[in-house]
């Protein structure tokens, strides 16, 4: 029953906007801002030329495979052991995006809102609320997508359209002020985040037009690309290099506008904005390591993994990050170069030995 | 209009007559003293166990019959003497069929004028047919149709010597006439609205689909009290497996008694535990006319005049029937405002707790002086207040809606000068919090259907809950709950939040806008995709080139 369950291309699509941009909007402009200054606006366009580059090798292992996610057909390239091996090494890495993107939800709560409330409070609501949707199966999360991107992005749009009057370009030029390797440099930490894209391989088996999966991906990658270029070159362009210095520039900038004179402060609004589209991404991680450890142990009903799974991220999201600080300096310096193990070599090296070892899934699979 | 009635009640008769052909029925003419211990399995029997074949002995039916209508003082045995002195029964429930009918039209001529009849006439059938003109005959084999025709106010005419039994439909009965439903007012549109009894609300909408393909197939459900139930969908439109699924929850339904059309509602629905109604109720025969030509199926149940239509989603139960009546400008308009007034009501507390509770920062300075001023007085914090004022605003309601009509006035004075003014003055509640709970309360009303309202008044108490204690980010996890659960719905399998989600782009003119009819060419696709164009080709109205 559940296997049944297809994905509309739009669905899916809509799906990609908030597994990148829920977190990287709040944390990108800071962390690429401390390395290439006012120019830190076009860093994720080589990022997003990483993510595309992603997106096509797991599309292109995807075809080689069909109906089957990285898990599935991990074991089938490198063989029973070391495949498995990989696999729940990917596992376990999805279950350690799940815990980073619950810490970075409970810090940023934590930090601009609840201050006192225990993290555990705010954590126990946010998974409370994915085992449910995942309970529910994955169409009833993109369900749940298209009503929340299409929110958000209004929000979102009214902000970009609000700071207008504030932006100073005075902040962007001069253009490649310490040449361009330092925004080559900052491109390469936004990358993880496009890099999390490779879960669409668990997405393109239910996809039912397959044939569309490649174009839509890019289109929506090119999106989500503009989207964080935006965010940044707003950011910049109203606080200038001090957003290097700001934890959440995106909120920064909520707390900094206003409609008219009487409509203030509107951060607690972006907060709660913000809140579904992490439970977005959340979720999503959350769904796509119960199906990891489901395909990988080839249990047929992933149900009753959902909440072990879930208890499990809630303990790694204490332990994984000793505190904020810790949090920042890893997605600023240790997941750049992880997340590429993860998210680009790992995946290469397995289309290139699938071409070599002339290992190919067989279409009908189940 | 008898025309018409009398067609719909024909094709009915045809389905119940055929329903008993199939069974075990077949061969009675040819064995027409069947055993008595063959018994017919009618439909579900209460009561009476199923009885014998219609003996040729008139005596032997008349006592079993006495036997069974013991002490039903309302049943009329009337006994007839017709065609040359065969004795009959005329049996009939006094107060459901038409006296003056059946006396002109049945009695009157078996009566009088055998005596000019053939006397080679074979069966009392064929008498009947040439001498009695009511409009609606039928025959009928055993004992247990005869009792089932005369309980669903039918005449029946048992003659000595046949084994067969006459049914006469001649039905009539008080009824409230046709009048304008008061739970769906409308400024433009029909002013019809449906009554208790199921044909006059068929014909209602037969009288505005005429099309053949306009389907009434009928059932009884309920093993005591065997109500009419008919289930009507235009053929061509309707998804032919939503027709069967909703044909298959019905047969399963086995239940002592229906008397509303909730209980049917109740019985079918896909998520029983939802706060959400899954079936939407109308008593507009326009609203159901409506919602037969986008394909969905509308389920009539005798004895209410709530007529239920499936499958139905979220956004529909926020659109009211005039939308589609006014300018469609104006119709986007008012629809935007009622957008806005289902969050209204389902947030504006929780909101207001949230804020004067965690986020006082997100007010601009007079308003907080105000609001802090105001609530200085009050003992409790805000989420108590909130509390005390939607609980005793739903208390009012209620008692608005139970009391009796003349002190109903009385109630609402005393509501608003209580609730409003002595409470704010005695300082228990302050002047905002009853400002915040009006406003809730008129957006509550703004929401077209009664039982959407209902689960939003209810959904309320949970968010002010999670407000009190998590501030914005509680309502926003209410929030998101709801949002999982609805988009978890399907009505009668249909995805409940369709057409945002799944999204489906032509369908888009019908959710927060209200395209013009000539630009909604499409029928929902989720419900109509078997025939999906509504209209013609340029359609839209615009000055002849000519003329120019």
């Amino acid at each position: 029953m559940e296997n049944k369950e297809t994905i509309s291309n739009i669905q899916y699509s809509l799906l990609l906007l908030p597994l990148v941009t829920a977190t990287g909007i709040l944390y990108v402009p800071s962390v690429t801002t401390a390395v290439a200054g006012r120019d830190a606006w076009l860093s994720p366009l080589f990022s997003g030329l990483l993510g595309i580059v992603v997106v096509w090798i797991i599309y292109k292992l995807s075809t080689r495979f069909p109906e089957q996610s990285i898990v599935e057909y991990c074991p089938k390239i490198f063989g029973k052991w070391i495949g498995n091996v990989f696999a729940a090494y990917l596992v376990l890495y999805f279950a350690s995006v799940s815990a980073t993107v619950l810490r970075e939800f409970s810090d940023f709560v934590n930090t601009v809102g609840l201050r006192l409330t225990p993290p555990l409070a705010l954590i126990i609501c946010m998974v409370t609320l994915s085992v449910y949707v995942t309970w529910q199966g994955i169409e009833v999360l993109l369900r749940t997508t298209i009503w929340i991107v299409l929110f958000t992005l209004f929000i979102y749009i009214v902000i970009v359209i609000l700071s207008i009057p504030v932006i100073d370009l005075k902040q962007i030029r001069p253009f490649f002020e310490n040449g361009f390797k330092p925004v080559l440099k900052a491109a390469l930490i936004p990358a993880p985040w496009f890099g999390e894209l490779m879960t669409i391989s668990f997405l393109i088996p239910r996809l039912n037009q397959p044939q569309k999966t490649s174009s839509v991906s890019v289109y929506m990658v090119i999106f989500i690309t503009i989207i964080m270029m935006l965010t940044n070159f707003t950011t910049i362009g109203v606080f200038g290099p001090l957003v290097s210095r700001m934890t959440f520039p995106l909120y920064e900038l909520a707390r900094f506008l206003s409609v008219g004179d009487f409509l203030e402060r509107l951060d607690p609004f972006i907060l709660a904005v913000w809140l579904m589209a992490v439970f977005l991404k959340f979720s999503f991680f959350h769904y796509i390591t119960v199906q990891g450890i489901a395909q990988l142990f080839q249990i047929k009903d992933y149900h009753i993994l959902i909440i072990p799974t879930a208890i499990i991220i809630v303990v790694l999201s204490f332990r994984l990050y000793a505190n904020s600080a810790d949090l920042i300096s890893f997605l600023s310096i240790t997941y750049p170069i992880y997340g590429t193990l993860m998210q680009l070599i790992i995946p290469a090296i397995m289309l290139v030995s699938s071409y070599v070892l002339k290992r190919k899934g067989d279409r009908n699979h189940e | 209009m008898s025309g018409r009635w009398w067609r719909e009640r024909k094709s009915k008769q045809r389905f119940i007559m055929t329903s008993h052909d199939n069974g075990s029925n077949s061969n009675a003419n040819d064995q027409p003293d069947a055993q008595s211990n063959k018994m017919v399995s009618v439909d579900q029997t209460y009561g009476h166990k199923g009885l014998s074949e219609i003996d040729r002995y008139l005596d032997h039916n008349i006592s079993k019959l006495y036997q069974l209508f013991d002490k039903c003082s309302d049943v009329v045995f009337r006994d007839v003497t017709i065609l040359s002195g065969k004795k009959a029964l005329l049996i009939y429930i006094d107060g459901l069929v038409n006296m003056d009918q059946l006396d002109i039209h049945l009695l009157k001529p078996l009566m009088m004028e055998t005596s000019n009849a053939d006397s080679d006439m074979s069966s009392v059938k064929d008498l009947i047919e040439t001498t009695v003109n009511v409009a609606q005959i039928g025959e009928v084999q055993s004992l247990d149709d005869v009792v089932a025709h005369v309980l669903s106010a039918e005449s029946a005419l048992l003659v000595d010597g046949e084994s067969s039994a006459i049914t006469i439909s001649a039905k009539k009965w008080d009824h409230r006439s046709v009048e304008e439903p008061s739970t769906e007012a409308v400024i433009r549109g029909p002013r019809e609205g449906f009554i208790e009894n199921i044909r006059t609300n068929t014909a209602l909408i037969r009288r505005r689909i005429r099309t053949p393909n306009l389907k009434m197939e009928s059932m009884k459900i309920g093993r005591i009290t065997k109500t009419d139930v008919v289930i009507s969908y235009i053929d061509g439109l309707v998804t032919d497996s939503v027709v069967t699924e909703i044909k298959s929850r019905l047969e399963r339904i086995d239940i002592d008694g229906i008397l509303e059309s909730g209980y049917i509602e109740e019985l079918i629905e896909d998520n029983p535990f939802s706060p959400f109604p899954q079936i939407q109720n109308t008593e507009r025969p326009d609203v159901v006319a409506a919602n037969l030509l986008e394909g969905r199926v509308a389920i009539f149940v005798d004895g209410t005049p709530f007529v239920l239509v499936a499958p139905i989603n979220l956004l529909g139960m926020i659109n009211a029937n005039e939308d589609y009546y006014e300018r469609f400008l104006i119709s986007t308009a008012i629809r935007v405002i009622r957008y806005i007034f289902v969050f209204i009501a389902l947030l504006l507390p929780s909101i207001y707790v949230a804020i004067t509770t965690y986020h006082q920062e997100m007010l601009p300075t007079s308003l907080l002086i105000s609001v802090a001023s105001a609530r200085e007085a009050v003992p409790f914090p805000a989420i108590v207040e909130a509390f005390i004022m939607e609980v005793t605003f739903e208390a009012l309601r209620e008692a608005g809606v139970r009391l009796p009509r003349p002190v109903g006035s009385a109630v609402s004075i005393v509501g608003a000068l209580v609730i409003g003014q002595a409470a704010v003055e005695a300082g228990i509640v302050s002047a905002p919090m009853v400002i915040v709970v009006s406003i809730t309360g008129i957006a509550s009303f703004t929401i077209p259907r009664y039982n959407f309202g209902i689960s939003i008044r209810l959904l309320r108490f949970p968010i002010i809950i999670l407000a009190g204690t998590l501030g914005l980010f509680g309502v926003v996890i209410g929030l998101l709950a709801i949002l999982i659960h609805v988009c978890s719905l399907r009505s009668i399998g249909v995805p409940y939040t369709s057409p945002i989600a799944p999204i489906t782009f032509s369908n888009l003119k019908d959710t927060l806008f209200r395209a013009p009819h000539w630009a909604m060419r499409l029928r929902p696709r989720v419900t109509g995709y078997q025939n999906p164009v509504r209209t013609g080709e340029d359609l839209r109205p615009q000055p002849d080139k000519k003329s120019r």
